[in-house]
């Protein structure tokens, strides 16, 4: 007890040093920022940080990316309220609503309503993160490869399962990840794989530069595509935010808590983030309400299940990625990618010689939820005159700053090459239905799966049966099956049925 | 651009097939059976069995689906032009970065794009200029990258 009490307070030196407390605030304003503009997403703003987070000290690093996506996520309600346009894919699920209710004239209630819920969730996804970690981790020291092995499997699995969009373009997305993993040194036998003689492309496809250019590069090109100019947001007194919030929390405290629930836990499934949270939080809301016939016509219900899940989801997201080291959704992703390239390998181990650090990252979500509270409210009086940026000037300048990003990683303009064909990958691939999300985690998780598959086959001497010798490993691995199974007997199912006849 | 599935299948098999072809030139670990060409086999033989499926579902559909959907951005030039001037935009610094530099480089880039996405040529310069020298003053003072000076090493600017 002791000993932890020392660590929590080491964990609070680290974090509250004005240096890292400075760049949250910076990354706050830019979260919020980013996050308001319709169009451009907290992924995104997670990518155009990443260079950045690169010279930086893994607290600060993680601080800024925690702050930005807190901040960029409740920020996307703003314009799904005003405009009918999401912010970022996560407000997408209520943004009907919530702009329900402001044709209503409500638009203060919907806004304030979002605040409250994303801190409230943020908070909750927080304590959940902060509780379950660490004993995930005492339980995670004693996996070998052959565990490693099959979470990474399962994680993959889940990835393709959950995502939106159909599960046989999620398995093409998530193999094509797995592929680009493969290019560039072999691990076990140092072959060079698809490399075609180039000395840069050895050490495989550099993972900032292919970030930013699936995330930030593929917004840039859709923006071209397709200009819609932004319609001026209504004219409408939003002053008192918090007015009613009370009464409408207490009226709703279950669905708070509710949506809190399924956002954490969705968030910590491997592959599924705070947008299919929200999806399904306010689904959830819709179906076990006592007014269901109210929903979509600008009922707060939903808004609050919906507001809170996508917040939760968050900081669930970071439960397998810090304990296991597999992302829970495609942020979390590349803060894992930073992480390996900082030399702190995300994993039980950290819990064990560097708990320090793991405890700074659950202050960091703390510090930045509550911060929302008041810097969201500042964010909602100042919408009006953030919507009102043209994106024609801010894609320019988004473009030059994803180029020197990927520049700025190897100081070469090899990143710059990468960022434009990952960049051009991701477009094409959303435009046609395939999710961008497994692709991520393949390239992420690709090496996990090989080098454990390999080391663990050495192992055993070539024996696929070794897989299944430990009882965890063993029960990891037939989890994994009925993954892959269940999809596939859902599809049989409904083969079937729709082959005969409906009976009358 | 919207493609019907088939042509993504067809793709997706043709870029397999290859993948395998060449990961059996990989050498062998000794004493291994599996080697550096198990995964790419592996992942490879994923994909062709999702591009054969992605090809009889886009055979299927290929009635309400056409082969090439012509986007609504596809007939308009500006679009089309927009997005040929981005690429080549990108393409022109990977090429040009180390003998011009960023600054001189970036500068007309910014101009360029900003005014063919309809900023006036006035607000287009202001924007370029502010840009660049605060991308300058972020990557080359704060985080000392070492940002190719190009053409500006002869003024020791």
């Amino acid at each position: 007890m002791e000993a932890l009490l020392q660590t929590i307070g080491l964990a609070f030196t680290l974090v509250f040093q004005p240096y890292v407390l400075g760049v949250m605030l910076m990354a706050a304003i830019f979260g919020l920022f980013v996050g308001s503009i319709p169009g451009l997403t907290a992924t995104m703003a997670t990518a155009l940080l990443i260079p950045f987070t690169f010279f930086m000290e893994p607290v600060p690093a993680i601080a800024v990316i925690v702050t930005t996506v807190a901040m960029a996520i409740f920020a996307g309600d703003i314009p799904g309220a005003l405009l009918r346009i999401p912010g970022t894919p996560a407000s997408a699920a209520y943004c009907d609503e919530a702009h329900a209710l402001t044709l209503k004239g409500k638009a203060e209630l919907a806004l304030g309503t979002s605040l409250v819920c994303a801190v409230i969730g943020g908070v909750m996804g927080s304590l959940v993160l902060a509780l379950t970690a660490p004993m995930l981790a005492e339980f995670a020291i004693k996996f070998s490869s052959y565990e490693y092995f099959w979470l990474a499997c399962l994680g993959l699995s889940c990835a393709v399962t959950i995502s939106t969009g159909s599960n046989l373009k999620g398995f093409v997305s998530l193999l094509i990840g797995l592929f680009i993993s493969t290019i560039g040194i072999d691990i076990t036998a140092g072959h060079p794989r698809f490399t075609f003689g180039s000395v840069e492309m050895m050490g495989g496809v550099s993972f900032i530069p292919a970030m930013i250019g699936m995330f930030a590069i593929s917004e840039v090109i859709r923006y071209i595509a397709s200009p819609n100019s932004i319609t001026a947001p209504p004219q409408q007194g939003i002053k008192h935010v918090f007015r009613g919030i009370g009464a409408t929390l207490s009226q709703y405290k279950l669905n708070v808590a509710r949506g809190g629930f399924i956002g954490a836990i969705i968030g910590i499934l491997p592959g599924a983030g705070a947008d299919i949270a929200a999806w399904i939080a306010y689904a959830v809301s819709k179906k076990f309400s006592r007014q269901k016939e109210k929903f979509g016509t600008g009922h707060v219900e939903g808004l609050v299940d919906a507001g809170t899940a996508n917040n939760a989801g968050l900081s669930g997201a970071w439960v397998p990625a810090l304990v296991f080291g597999i992302p829970g959704d495609s942020i979390t992703a590349i803060v894992i990618g930073v992480l390996y390239m900082k030399g702190m390998n995300p994993g039980p181990t950290v819990f064990l010689n560097q708990p320090e650090l793991i405890y700074a990252v659950f202050i960091v979500f703390f510090v930045a939820n509550l911060a929302l509270l008041p810097l969201g409210f500042l964010a909602i009086r100042l919408s009006r005159l953030v919507l009102k940026v043209p994106r024609n000037i801010l894609m320019p300048v988004i473009l030059m700053f994803c180029i020197v990003g990927s520049f700025a990683i190897n100081n070469t303009v090899f990143g710059i090459s990468i960022m434009l064909v990952m960049g051009l990958l991701a477009y094409l691939m959303e435009e046609n239905g395939f999710p961008v999300a497994p692709t991520i985690l393949g390239i992420v998780l690709g090496p996990m799966l090989e080098d454990n598959f390999m080391s663990s086959m050495i192992k055993s001497d070539g024996e696929i049966s070794g897989f299944f010798s430990r009882p965890i490993a063993a029960v990891l691995g037939i989890l994994v099956v009925v993954v892959w199974v269940i999809p596939l007997l859902r599809f049989l199912y409904s083969a079937t049925r729709s082959g005969k006849p409906t009976a009358p | 651009m919207r493609f019907n599935d088939a042509v993504f299948g067809c793709v997706l098999i043709v870029f397999a097939a290859a993948v395998i072809a060449h990961a059996r030139t990989f050498p062998s670990l000794h004493g291994q059976a599996y080697g550096p060409d198990l995964f790419p086999t592996l992942i490879s033989t994923g994909l062709i069995a999702c591009g054969v499926a992605l090809v009889v579902r886009g055979l299927i559909s290929r009635q309400t689906v056409p082969m090439l959907t012509a986007h609504s951005w596809s007939g308009n030039r500006s679009a089309q032009l927009n997005l040929l001037f981005t690429v080549g935009s990108v393409l022109a610094f990977i090429l040009l970065a180390d003998t011009i530099g960023f600054i001189v480089l970036a500068i007309p880039i910014i101009i360029l794009l900003a005014y063919r996405f309809g900023v006036s040529l006035l607000k287009a310069i202001v924007l370029s200029i502010v840009t660049a020298l605060l991308i300058h003053f972020l990557f080359v003072r704060v985080l000392l990258v070492p940002l190719p000076r190009g053409l500006l090493q002869y003024f020791g600017g």
